[in-house]
């Protein structure tokens, strides 16, 4: 009953609640809104840059939180323990683009938060493809490394990648990538090299591999390959969903390690994302080191939903002046059945029922 | 089975007629007929016919796997979609352009007149010109002829059109054409079916770009 009752959503949670406390993670609870200066402070973080804002009764600007990990990164500033490890399920409030209707969108996800060693990344890399599983279906995990990006801006003589060229190598867009490379003063080499690398084919090693060639100067490079090779070993069998992907990209500013994001079959968009955001907690002096993520499971409801053929199984139809007793006694007896129930006086408009009982 | 998004139109068509010969092909397509959506189990490939401008939509929400959208369309909606293939069809720019005496009043905000205002903003603020942004929907030349504008950002193909109406091109923006698009979580559970067709589709490309 329980389980017909429950939504997708719900059971999706109580099996990840469970799977994180096996893991020693805690629930970690905040408040809905926080100083506006934290979002301001760090935008670029931010999936989404709108951010409704209201004024607290001493004046202070506050905002609705459209993101959970800042929260926990500035709760975590001055903690004893040498890493955190929470879980949260939270509604954050964004727009889904610049521009947007705002949206309340509920967030599962953890953080592992403190002095971080090669464990503790593992560790949210397999809770990460464990949670992606728990959705069911075929999935996929895209993963990469931020290092990757450095090691070739730097090859390119550049202390970051520009914005368009960013941009191209996430739309996979190989046919504007020497125009581009052109237009921001990196050479015909560098677009040839970004390209052979994105459109590397077959299996991680072979991605790793040509990272490693096309860039052997690079010691980023190599120690990022490395870093993601020594990673997809250690997962196991698990490793298979995971694909090394070096289109994907997060903000530097913040990001700094692996990053990864998971895809579900029939489903449109990444459903999960997360990654190592050392930057972002070494600037808050909550520790040397970050990961997480989150899933949306909120996006993920047309998937679970299906198509719902009927209201109730059964329209419990009384004429007026029936006991009501009698009626509750019919209603409560179907549910004792395991069928839901309406009972009403008359055809009620625009739903639909499996059956009619007439009493 | 690959679902692909079609602009209703010439450019359609064109690319209709690269996709068949890259054996993506689909009889009823081109029939007249009120039909929707065209499935060829032979091919492999469901067709559907889509406003352009909607292309991005179908693609970007996993609809189609895969879509042809211009550079305009695609730049302008800002879809999270992977951009796999210059089709090298639909060529033409993205330009600002104004009346042949236009000059410009550089001490107040430059008013402009366009069709696509993410990409008239997104280009003046690389500049850092600060515009007033007049979304039109169709006859954008008229706006600098009868004064509602200084300038427009349109898509200039021959020219024919501006150099009737005594206008000329300021500045290319970009250059435009026809894009093979594909959504993202779609590209990756279907990514050797599409990888094969834009590799077929490599071999029917007008020139020899992207070989």
């Amino acid at each position: 009953m329980a389980e017909r009752i429950s939504s997708g959503e719900e059971r999706l949670y109580l099996s990840l609640a469970g799977l994180y406390e096996n893991f020693g993670y805690s629930r970690f609870r905040m408040r809905r809104f926080e100083e506006y200066s934290l979002y301001s402070d760090n935008l670029n973080f931010l999936k989404s840059r709108d951010i409704i804002t209201f004024g607290g009764s001493d004046g202070r600007l506050l905002a609705l939180k459209p993101d959970v990990t800042l929260s926990i990164v500035k709760n975590c500033k001055g903690l004893k323990e040498r890493v955190r490890k929470v879980y949260y399920r939270e509604s954050v409030y964004r727009t889904d683009r610049p521009g947007g209707q705002f949206r309340e969108i509920n967030q599962i996800g953890l953080e592992c938060v403190g002095e971080l060693d090669g464990y503790a990344g593992l560790e949210v890399l397999y809770l990460a493809g464990k949670s992606l599983a728990a959705v069911g279906g075929s999935y996929m995990m895209d993963i990469s490394h931020m290092g990757a990006l450095e090691g070739m801006a730097e090859s390119f003589g550049m202390r970051a990648m520009p914005e368009e060229v960013i941009a191209c190598v996430r739309s996979r867009n190989l046919h504007d990538m020497a125009a581009v490379c052109e237009s921001c003063g990196m050479g015909a080499e560098a677009a040839a090299k970004l390209r052979r690398l994105l459109s590397a084919g077959g299996g991680n090693k072979n991605k790793l591999d040509a990272l490693r060639a096309l860039f052997p100067a690079s010691a980023k490079c190599r120690s990022a390959a490395d870093e993601l090779e020594q990673l997809l070993a250690a997962l196991g069998e698990d490793r298979c969903a995971f694909e090394v992907d070096f289109s994907l990209i997060n903000d530097p500013a913040y990001y700094n390690g692996v990053i990864f994001q998971g895809y579900i079959e029939n489903f449109p968009r990444a459903v999960l994302s997360g990654g190592r955001y050392d930057n972002l907690v070494k600037k808050f002096g909550a520790g040397s080191g970050g990961a997480g993520f989150a899933l949306y499971p909120d996006e993920l409801g047309l998937y679970f939903g299906g198509k719902k053929m009927y209201d109730a199984d059964c329209l419990v139809l009384y004429e007026e002046g029936t006991p009501p007793r009698d009626v509750l006694g019919r209603v409560s007896g179907l549910a004792a059945e395991g069928k839901t129930a309406f009972a009403a006086p008359f055809v009620p408009e625009g739903k639909r029922f499996k059956e009619t009982i007439k009493i | 089975m690959l679902n692909v998004a079609l602009p209703k139109g010439r450019l359609g068509e064109k690319v209709y007629n690269m996709l068949h010969r890259a054996g993506y092909s689909c009889e009823e397509l081109l029939k007249d007929t009120r039909k929707l959506v065209f499935t060829d189990e032979k091919s492999g490939v469901s067709y559907f016919w889509v406003k352009p401008t909607d292309v991005t939509v179908y693609v970007e929400h996993g609809v189609a796997d895969i879509g042809v959208a211009g550079k305009d369309i695609l730049t302008e909606s800002g879809a999270d979609v992977y951009e796999l293939l210059d089709l090298n069809v639909g060529r033409c720019r993205m330009c600002v352009a104004s009346v042949n005496d236009f000059r410009e009043d550089a001490s107040r905000p430059l008013r402009v007149a366009t069709k696509f205002p993410h990409v008239a903003e997104r280009y003046f603020s690389s500049k850092n010109r600060d515009i007033e942004v007049i979304k039109l929907y169709g006859s954008i030349e008229l706006a600098p002829i009868l004064g509602l504008s200084a300038v427009i950002v349109d898509i200039v193909e021959t020219g024919t059109t501006l150099k009737e109406n005594d206008m000329s091109v300021l500045e290319e923006i970009f250059p435009i054409s026809a894009r093979l698009i594909a959504n993202k979580a779609r590209y990756k559970f279907k990514r050797d079916e599409i990888d094969a067709c834009v590799e077929r589709l490599k071999k029917e490309l007008p020139d020899d770009k992207n070989l």
